[in-house]
């Protein structure tokens, strides 16, 4: 698939296992994601998504298997990986020392992207973002930030190598209902031309701009569209008795059709 | 108050100090070197502080001047039985050390455990050797200023080192500050745009061992403690912005450094003690102008 600058997003995933010491995180994943379009990764708590997204990101070095991106292998390899990849953690820590501002962290990203060196002064925050952050937190410091904004602050950030693909590890998790909505447009907005992967524990919020969900429990356990996977009999293959929560939504998504 | 009318305030404040300081030195015919000496040494500590709050390498900092201490004392052995110049065997003893708690960070051991053991390591075998020193060698004067630092009895060789190492941190903080600012901000993505993580990390250690060793007989391994960390401390508090914080913690050493030694040469006290004593002044007014 191409999107309209003609570029190709493409995530295919080899037989991956990934393990923390004794620790399995991943077991044997295969998997195909092409885009653009929004992917939402569900799963319970220790269910690896987030290990899942740091290993497409090449953050991670996997036991076994590979992943390749747009044809090229970037298992383990960051640097490659992050010409096209843009990534935010589940709940990214700032140093309360730490004096950056927003300005300078969306600067700072563009211009370590430079192979230059000595690397230019920025100035100019990079275009593009203003429609995810209010010019007016610019010069805060994040230490300053609601949760929220942080998240809408590295989510801008986490565009800069250009569109290609997203990775967003929980970043509905510091919101409050009100943001929910507003960042529910910023995600759909985004996945029109890229390929976002989500993880979250609530599929509702992002369920209409949702293209596929992938259900994960250290396996893939399904993949597919929200009508295919959203299923009390599916769910609860990868939640047991827990999926009566997720099971309550679906009510509420089937009443939408 | 504003940030950057604060930071303004300091800008002005430092060059009048500056100039006070000299024109006191100057004009009472004491050596320029001593101003050289402190603010040099000041300058590479402060420059350096606020990379190490960001890049989350407090403790690394905290360990090295023990590092120093250590290597200080084997260094007069060194240099009395087999020869060579102290300062060089103690570079180079000291680096070792330092490297290789930078290797236990970097191996994933926790931060605070490497270096309660490092300390731990580094105090007791340093006090060892200082009191094998002490009883079999001639050497007391050169031990007392590597405890409490002594920028007034340098030799020319230290005079130079605390100027040459002063001049480079200040390049080396305005030339990949920055980049090592955002690792510590944001390790992910420093990775995914490329950058080598580990070739700025054993700069960053490079700097801070150099510094701390190189200087820790006119600083003394007591006081170098105080110059690394509260500077960035300060800068953290006060500031807005990396770039500001950067040049906001070599304002507070240079600041520090020569009002301490003013106050020092008119009251006959020990320089870098006084220095470190405006640093904790400092600290306390920023911090109780942060607290309203
Ligand atoms: N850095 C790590 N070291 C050790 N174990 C980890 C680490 N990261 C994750 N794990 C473990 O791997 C499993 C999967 O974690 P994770 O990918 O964070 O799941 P999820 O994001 O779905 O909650 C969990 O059992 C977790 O405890
Ligand atoms: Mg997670």
């Amino acid at each position: 698939m191409v999107n309209v600058h003609g570029e190709t997003m493409h995530i295919e995933i080899r037989d991956l296992t990934v393990k923390y010491k004794d620790i399995t995180a991943l077991e044997n994943i295969d998997l195909k994601i092409e885009g653009p379009g929004l992917i939402q990764v569900l799963g319970p708590n220790g269910a690896g998504k987030s290990t899942l997204l740091r290993s497409i990101a090449g953050l991670v070095k996997p036991q076994k298997g590979c992943i390749c991106i747009n044809g090229k292998d970037t298992t383990a390899n960051p640097r490659l990986a992050g010409r096209i990849i843009g990534y935010v953690a589940q709940r990214p820590e700032v140093s309360k020392y730490s004096t950056i501002t927003v300005r300078e962290l969306l600067c700072y990203s563009h211009m370590i992207r430079r192979q230059k060196w000595p690397r230019p002064p920025c100035r100019e925050v990079p275009r593009g973002i203003d429609a995810i952050i209010h010019e007016d937190i610019l010069d805060r410091r994040l230490t300053e930030l609601s949760g929220g904004q942080l998240m809408k602050t590295y989510i801008a950030r986490s565009l800069m190598p250009g569109p290609g693909i997203l990775l967003l590890d929980e970043p509905l998790g510091p919101m409050d209902p009100a943001s929910k909505l507003e960042f529910a447009d910023i995600i759909s907005m985004l996945s029109k031309e890229r390929l976002v992967l989500v993880t979250s524990h609530d599929p509702i919020i992002l369920l209409e701009y949702t293209d596929k969900i992938l259900l994960l429990n250290k396996k893939v356990i399904a993949y597919g569209s929200p009508r295919e996977v959203l299923r009390e009999e599916v769910l609860s293959k990868a939640y047991g008795r827990g999926f009566r929560e997720v099971g309550y939504h679906i009510h509420l998504f089937d009443s939408h059709y | 108050m504003k940030s950057s009318l604060i930071f303004r305030i300091m800008i002005f404040i430092t060059i009048i100090s500056v100039i006070i300081s000299i024109a006191y030195i100057i004009g009472n015919s004491y050596p320029i070197e001593w101003f050289f000496t402190l603010v040099m040494s000041s300058t590479a500590m402060g420059s350096l502080s606020i990379l190490i709050y960001t890049r989350r390498l407090r403790y690394l900092a905290a360990s090295s001047p023990h590092a120093a201490f250590l290597a200080a004392g084997l260094g007069i052995v060194a240099s009395v039985s087999i020869g060579g110049s102290w300062f060089l065997w103690t570079v180079v003893i000291g680096m070792v050390l330092v490297y290789v708690a930078g290797y236990m960070i970097y191996k994933g051991v926790d931060p605070e455990d490497s270096a309660s053991i490092f300390v731990a390591f580094s105090s007791s075998m340093g006090a060892l050797v200082l009191y094998y020193v002490l009883t079999r060698y001639s050497y007391g004067v050169s031990i007392v200023s590597i405890v409490i630092g002594d920028p007034l009895l340098s030799s020319t060789e230290i005079i130079a080192y605390s100027v040459v190492i002063g001049l480079l941190a200040v390049i080396y903080v305005y030339a990949v500050g920055r980049e090592i600012i955002y690792i510590g901000s944001d390790i992910d993505d420093a990775r995914l745009a490329g950058l080598k993580i580990w070739l700025y990390d054993l700069s960053l250690y490079t700097m801070i061992g150099l510094t701390t060793i190189g200087l820790v007989k006119s600083v003394g391994f007591v006081l170098e403690h105080v110059y690394l960390l509260i500077p960035g401390a300060i800068a953290a508090m006060v500031c807005r912005g990396v770039a500001r914080s950067i040049t906001f913690s070599i304002l507070v050493s240079i600041l520090s450094a020569s009002i301490g030694l003013l106050i020092s040469i008119s009251l006959d006290l020990a320089p870098s003690a006084v220095s470190g004593g405006i640093l904790i002044i400092l600290f306390l007014a920023s911090a109780i102008m942060k607290g309203r």
